[in-house]
């Protein structure tokens, strides 16, 4: 041992020394390192735990955004379908009241025109007569012979003699 | 002139059916009203006989005979002139008056057909 250069008190102490040492380092070192790790290892896994419930609740939640999406876009659909029945009714409702307003005023219209022209016709009908009888009494008035004048008194009188009689 | 000429062939022919026309209308005037005449024409003793032309003398007394033997009594007939009666008599006796004017006919024939 000693050829070697190995002195056993050295190394004996030296033995001392490590134990001392390796209980020292297993007591202030290598445990808290462990219980870190431990620590560590627990909250790593309390993580993904916590980021499994997470994205199982990510999902739940996508799935009911997806539900609430797909039931407004129903909604929206039946919505839209309404209006379109809604506009479509009450653009039938505005042709036919637009027909109807148009009829009543064509028929009022035409009342009216008929009526002016009835006006007309009767203002020139009267016009006409007037016209006539103004000329009738100045060519009669030329025409008549003084004979024709007392056959008329002649009638006349004889008129007047035979209403008596009867 | 010969547009006058027809004129006036055309106008004679109206004149003529407005004529017999114009003395059954006074006719009945006459029958329909001569009691009421009679009537009315109590105690009048002027009428009033309005003419196109004036009356020749025996046309005044056939007039006033008939007045007469109608009325009953005697009454003095004013004659008057009135041209623009065209012909034909109108007499005024008080409140009754009969018309048998030209005149008047042509005015009836005007506002049957609405020429007011």
């Amino acid at each position: 041992m000693e050829k070697l250069g190995i002195q056993l008190p050295m190394l004996l102490t030296q033995i001392v020394n490590f134990t001392i040492m390796l209980l020292l380092l297993t007591k202030f070192l290598y445990k808290p390192i462990l219980k870190a790790l431990k620590e560590r290892k627990e909250k790593i896994s309390q993580g993904l735990i916590y980021a499994e419930k997470m994205q199982a609740e990510e999902e739940k939640m996508l799935k009911k955004h997806e539900e609430i999406l797909q039931k407004t876009h129903l909604e929206a659909k039946k919505i839209i379908d309404q209006a379109k029945k809604d506009a479509t009714s009450v653009k039938s409702e505005i042709l036919a009241q637009g027909k109807l307003e148009n009829e009543e005023m064509k028929a009022k219209m035409e009342n009216d025109l008929n009526n002016k022209l009835n006006e007309m016709s009767e203002e020139m009908s009267q016009k006409t007569v007037k016209v006539a009888a103004e000329m009738t009494k100045k060519l009669l008035a030329d025409i008549i012979t003084p004979a024709q004048q007392h056959q008329m008194i002649e009638k006349n009188l004889k008129n007047l003699e035979n209403s008596h009689e009867k | 002139m010969k547009n006058k000429s027809v004129d006036k062939h055309i106008f004679q022919e109206a004149f003529d059916l407005m004529n017999s026309e114009r003395n059954s209308v006074f006719l009945d005037e006459l029958e329909n009203k001569i009691s009421e005449a009679v009537l009315k024409t109590k105690g009048i003793e002027e009428a009033l006989l309005y003419s196109a032309v004036e009356l020749s003398k025996d046309e005044k007394n056939k007039f006033e005979k008939t007045i007469f033997q109608i009325l009953k009594h005697e009454v003095k007939v004013n004659y008057r002139i009135e041209p623009k009666l065209l012909g034909g008599l109108r007499i005024h006796l008080g409140d009754w008056k009969i018309d048998g004017t030209l005149i008047y006919q042509l005015e009836r024939l005007k506002r049957s057909l609405g020429g007011n």
